[in-house]
């Protein structure tokens, strides 16, 4: 992308958002849509907004710290040690960038 | 105001998720959505990420496999006696199928669209015959047709007040959808709008797994489709719905969050009010260019009873 824009408008990463998520902020000028990296599945535009609700949904990274009674702390530390597989819903899914960033983080974030 | 997601670069950490899930094998991620026009262009994305060979990118980890299904269905009573198995319209493993038998052949003919057809009705009753007995009926009596889900995200249908560059479009276009913003401004829109979102939510909140995590969220900043909605289904579920707070501004130590994000007014909600700078090239900086549309996100935990 860097190739594809001027010398001074480089991505920038949002660092609000983990970096796992790989969020980039471009200028509104440059169009993804007829830009290379797009047309070859290597980039997907997304609001940054709705990167939080991914982000909030399959992270623990922004969940306050507060005190929980035990019964709560039961629930959170539920083990997940054997469990194989998961389910993800989007009951309102269309256009379809939240099912994209699922599969990609899950894919990608697993020891292979 | 503007932002995007860069597929390869998300190779650089494999973290967090192995300390959660350390023998996790296959990721299935179902989409429903009600709009049939909205779901062909959701089927094209993911088919342009997921299948064609071309622009999907190498499956770089091949012990993790991911399945997409797309139900153009009401998310109301998706997944319950009440919704119609039919509304399949796209399932990865059967397209994955097709698109290595296909060839050249760009159309389907008859006989192939009726085996494609059988292939995903085989989908469903497959995931229907996996849900296990005891995920029972709900408190309303509707009785639940399918697995449960560890994540679900509620993204509500909303006024979209909060989508500024989307409303910006509009104006252009002298559209009275955003000058006249009746599902916000006219109390009998408002009114059946709330009712849809309150429906939705507690459909997703009764197909998650007890210990799982559902976000709500919209792209409007109204108290009544968001504080409002998510305090209804805390009560409505008193003993199984937990708020989880979150919080964008702190964890990040950016001075320049906090005019950007808010705690909601219920606490540990967020809000994100949004981004009204246009970004040109000439003022293209780190501190404008990091947020976007108005939205608002709250994290809800089903207890394990």
């Amino acid at each position: 992308m860097k190739a594809e824009l001027p010398q001074h408008l480089k991505p920038i990463p949002v660092s609000w958002l983990p970096k796992q998520l790989s969020f980039y902020a471009i200028p509104i000028t440059y169009s993804l849509v007829k830009s290379n990296l797009f047309k070859d599945g290597r980039i997907y535009g997304m609001d940054v907004s709705s990167g939080a609700a991914v982000s909030a949904l399959l992270l623990k990274d922004h969940d306050r710290k507060c005190n929980f009674d035990d019964n709560r702390k039961i629930i959170m530390n539920r083990s997940f040690d054997n469990q194989t597989s998961l389910r993800v819903l989007d009951l309102c899914c269309a256009p379809g960038k939240w099912l994209l960033s699922f599969k990609y983080y899950y894919q990608y974030h697993i020891a292979s | 105001m503007k932002t995007c997601a860069i597929v390869d670069l998300l190779t650089n950490s494999k973290t967090s998720i192995n300390e959660h899930y350390p023998k996790l094998k296959n990721i299935q991620v179902i989409g429903v959505d009600i709009s049939e026009q909205r779901m062909h262009l959701c089927r094209n994305i993911v088919e342009k990420y997921h299948v064609n060979k071309t622009t999907c990118g190498d499956e770089i980890n091949k012990n993790v496999k991911s399945r997409i299904s797309l139900y153009c269905a009401d998310g109301k009573t998706f997944g319950t006696n009440l919704f119609d198995p039919s509304t399949l319209i796209f399932d990865s493993i059967v397209a994955l199928e097709e698109e290595a038998q296909k060839g050249e052949r760009k159309r389907m003919n008859k006989s192939a669209r009726a085996r494609h057809n059988r292939k995903l009705r085989k989908v469903v009753s497959d995931e229907m015959k996996s849900k296990s007995n005891h995920e029972g009926t709900d408190k309303d009596d509707v009785i639940i047709t399918v697995p449960l889900f560890d994540h679900v995200l509620v993204d509500a249908e909303c006024s979209t007040d909060g989508a500024v560059r989307h409303m910006m479009h509009k104006l252009k276009k002298h559209d009275t959808a955003c000058t006249q913003n009746l599902k916000l401004t006219d109390t009998n829109n408002l009114l059946s709008l709330v009712k849809l979102q309150k429906d939705l939510i507690n459909s997703g909140f009764r197909l998650l797994k007890p210990g799982g995590i559902l976000v709500y969220s919209t792209c409007s900043l109204s108290t009544e489709q968001n504080e409002d909605v998510v305090s209804w289904l805390l009560q409505e579920y008193s003993m199984d719905a937990y708020l989880i707070p979150v919080s964008f501004a702190d964890e990040f130590k950016i001075d320049d969050n906090k005019d950007m994000i808010f705690e909601g007014s219920l606490g540990g909600t967020v809000r994100f009010h949004p981004n009204v700078v246009i970004q040109t090239e000439v003022d293209f900086n780190s501190r404008n260019a990091m947020f976007g549309g108005g939205f608002f996100l709250a994290k809800i935990g089903k207890r394990v009873t």
